[in-house]
């Protein structure tokens, strides 16, 4: 099959995904026998119920609902939080960037953790950096991020009182550098403001750290996995027959042939970030998406969990579309 | 590779086939005996600890001490009293989250991959949705939908499991379906039902009781974090997520020891299941062996 058809063939995979993620999703919510009134106006009269129904649409058929929920989507029209009352798309835009800066910021860390790890434990098989590499990545998996979090904060906040308080991007009486990307960490720099970046980093290495542990060890089992594969290839022999250094063998030939490999668990890595970010921004109070997610949660604030699903499934797949086309990129091979 | 199978000692030992395959497989062994360990101390703990896990009768957030070994908490209930019941609770939850899910995921990924075709094609299609959210939040939003009950939270976690053993099956089933025995058994006349039941679906059973048993490791993590942000089970019941919950407010006052022990219990559950299912992986089916 050529390349260009796979692609063609993945993308429309791809949005048919989303497509019944999100239908998935409305059936859910829309069928399932949670009432979004009921849940939120205890002890309101049947007339109440009946009214507030009215005004959100709740009463209309199903499938009248469903053509909305699609034509307004169509728009670009999420719909109202029943929560806070403004458009679902704006709440996700204005808390996007706390919950990406968070997670970019931990998948850097378990990067620079996890890489050098792997490869270390593939190059020592069976050695005790490999034993090692080996425990603590199992460990890391196993520790739920929740636990991590408050550790964590018992530690280097109440213990050692280096850590910043689980309240934020920043100190109350700091106010937000002037938004261009909404990163605060960038956005101070490009203002200068020395002083709130500093601020704002402190504030984001506890909550980073916490979900970096747990994207660690799918990256220092794949790495370690592929490196020990190509490690084994006859070209890496011929390499080291021809008089090169080891460091140019594994650095240079080995890591460079495994690192496409790794772009395969980013799937499985994002899956862990979201998972993450729910309960962790709830204990560092971050305000990004995992927050909002979790309150629209708990106060059946459909249009919140519905916006929240078509993030999460669109970055998901969209995830995965590009790692298919990188892929074929990085690996020429795999086009044929 | 383990010093036991690099040695062949000259004399011959005396175990049964299925014990020999053991040897050499020390993750699976080590997660057994801390499995065992921490089981056996959540059933007979009770007995030898007799504090009782819902007496407030102890004093307010008292640290570890010889009476009490994990302190007390916020209401002065026993720590360790109640981590013994959590974990004997967590574990219940697990093994029904894992049994659903693994029944569901086996009847269905054997009749789409057996019948092929459009019901596959449906079948398939349906997982793939389901996996593009990340089954915990999957599981979260089905949870509540539905009423925010420790029953409903088994039914939600159980429901976004079973496309990962769908998937798992149907991959055996269509392999399995090309071999030799299976289209010679058809040849013969024996009915679908009995080729599925009698010779395909044996053949999963390897696979599937790995999975199986990560299906365990996932569904203690996943039921502590549903039941730590108040969904599933709800405190003062003891439960490992929700004992952290509650005593996450004393982490920033210095009381560490009611969130910090139940999580570590979680730990070792999850650690122990992890092995487990990996050495049963490669126990039971030593090709996947690297």
């Amino acid at each position: 099959m050529k390349f260009a058809t796979y692609l063609a063939k993945r993308t429309v995979a791809s949005v048919f995904a989303v497509l019944g993620a999100l239908c998935l999703i409305f059936v859910i919510s829309h069928v399932l026998p949670g009432n979004p009134v009921l849940s939120r106006a205890t002890g309101a009269s049947l007339g109440t119920i009946q009214q507030v129904e009215q005004q959100l649409g709740l009463n209309r058929p199903i499938g009248a609902q469903f053509v909305d929920y699609f034509s307004g989507l169509a728009h670009g029209d999420l719909g109202n939080s029943y929560v806070t009352g403004r458009s679902v798309a704006s709440d996700l835009a204005q808390r996007a960037p706390a919950s990406i800066e968070l997670a970019l910021c931990a998948t850097l860390l378990a990067l620079l953790v996890s890489v050098p790890l792997g490869i270390y434990a593939a190059v020592y098989q069976g050695r005790l950096i490999d034993r090692i590499a080996q425990a603590l990545s199992s460990l890391a998996v196993s520790m739920p991020s929740f636990w991590v979090a408050l550790l964590l904060i018992y530690v280097f906040y109440f213990k050692l009182g280096v850590g910043a308080a689980p309240l934020g991007r920043l100190d109350a009486s700091l106010s937000p550098p002037p938004t261009v990307t909404g990163l605060y960490t960038v956005d101070s720099l490009i203002h200068g403001q020395f002083d709130i970046f500093v601020n704002a980093a402190w504030h984001l290495i506890l909550p980073a750290v916490t979900l970096a542990t747990v994207v660690t060890a799918p990256l220092v089992r794949i790495t370690r996995a592929t490196m020990l594969e190509v490690l084994a290839q006859p070209f890496i022999t011929c390499g080291r027959a021809l008089g090169l250094s080891e460091r140019q063998v594994i650095f240079h030939d080995a890591l460079r042939n495994s690192l496409a490999s790794v772009l395969t668990v980013i799937g499985l890595v994002f899956g862990y970030l979201v998972s993450g970010s729910v309960l962790v921004e709830q204990i560092f109070a971050w305000p990004g998406i995992g927050q909002y997610a979790f309150s629209a949660m708990s106060n059946n604030d459909i249009p919140g969990i519905e916006g929240f699903v078509l993030v999460v499934a669109v970055t998901y797949v969209g995830m995965n579309w590009l790692v298919d086309l990188l892929y074929g990129v990085i690996d020429p091979r795999i086009r044929v | 590779m383990s010093v036991a199978t690099d040695i062949e000692v000259p004399r011959r030992l005396l175990l049964p086939s299925w014990a020999k395959g053991l040897v050499g497989e020390n993750g699976l062994l080590v997660g057994l005996i801390l499995l065992g360990v921490v089981v056996l101390a959540a059933i007979f703990g009770p007995l030898v600890v007799r504090t009782s896990p819902t007496s407030t009768a102890y004093g307010v957030y008292l640290a570890p001490s010889a009476a009490h070994l994990f302190g007390t908490d916020d209401v002065g209930r026993d720590v360790l009293a109640r981590v013994f019941y959590a974990i004997q609770l967590d574990l219940q939850l697990a093994a029904v989250i894992c049994a659903l899910a693994t029944v569901a995921g086996a009847v269905i990924g054997l009749f789409s991959g057996f019948a092929g075709g459009l019901v596959d094609l449906v079948v398939m299609r349906l997982v793939d949705i389901m996996m593009s959210i990340p089954a915990f939040i999957l599981a979260l939003i089905v949870a509540i939908m539905l009423g925010n009950t420790g029953q409903t939270m088994v039914l939600a976690i159980a429901l976004a499991y079973t496309p990962v053993a769908v998937r798992i099956v149907r991959s055996q089933v269509l392999s399995l379906r090309e071999l030799p025995m299976i289209e010679t058994s058809r040849a013969i006349g024996t009915p679908a039902s009995r080729i599925v039941l009698w010779h395909v679906l044996p053949n999963t059973y390897s696979v599937l009781i790995a999975q199986a048993t990560l299906f365990l490791a996932w569904a203690i993590l996943d039921t502590a974090a549903m039941s730590f942000i108040g969904v599933g089970i709800h405190p003062p019941t003891p439960e490992l997520g929700a004992m952290i919950s509650e005593g996450s407010q004393g982490i920033v006052s210095g009381q560490w020891w009611v969130s910090i022990f139940p999580g570590v219990f979680i730990a070792f559950l999850v650690i122990s299941f992890s092995l487990v299912g990996d050495g049963l992986r490669d126990y039971l089916d030593p090709r996947s062996r690297r």
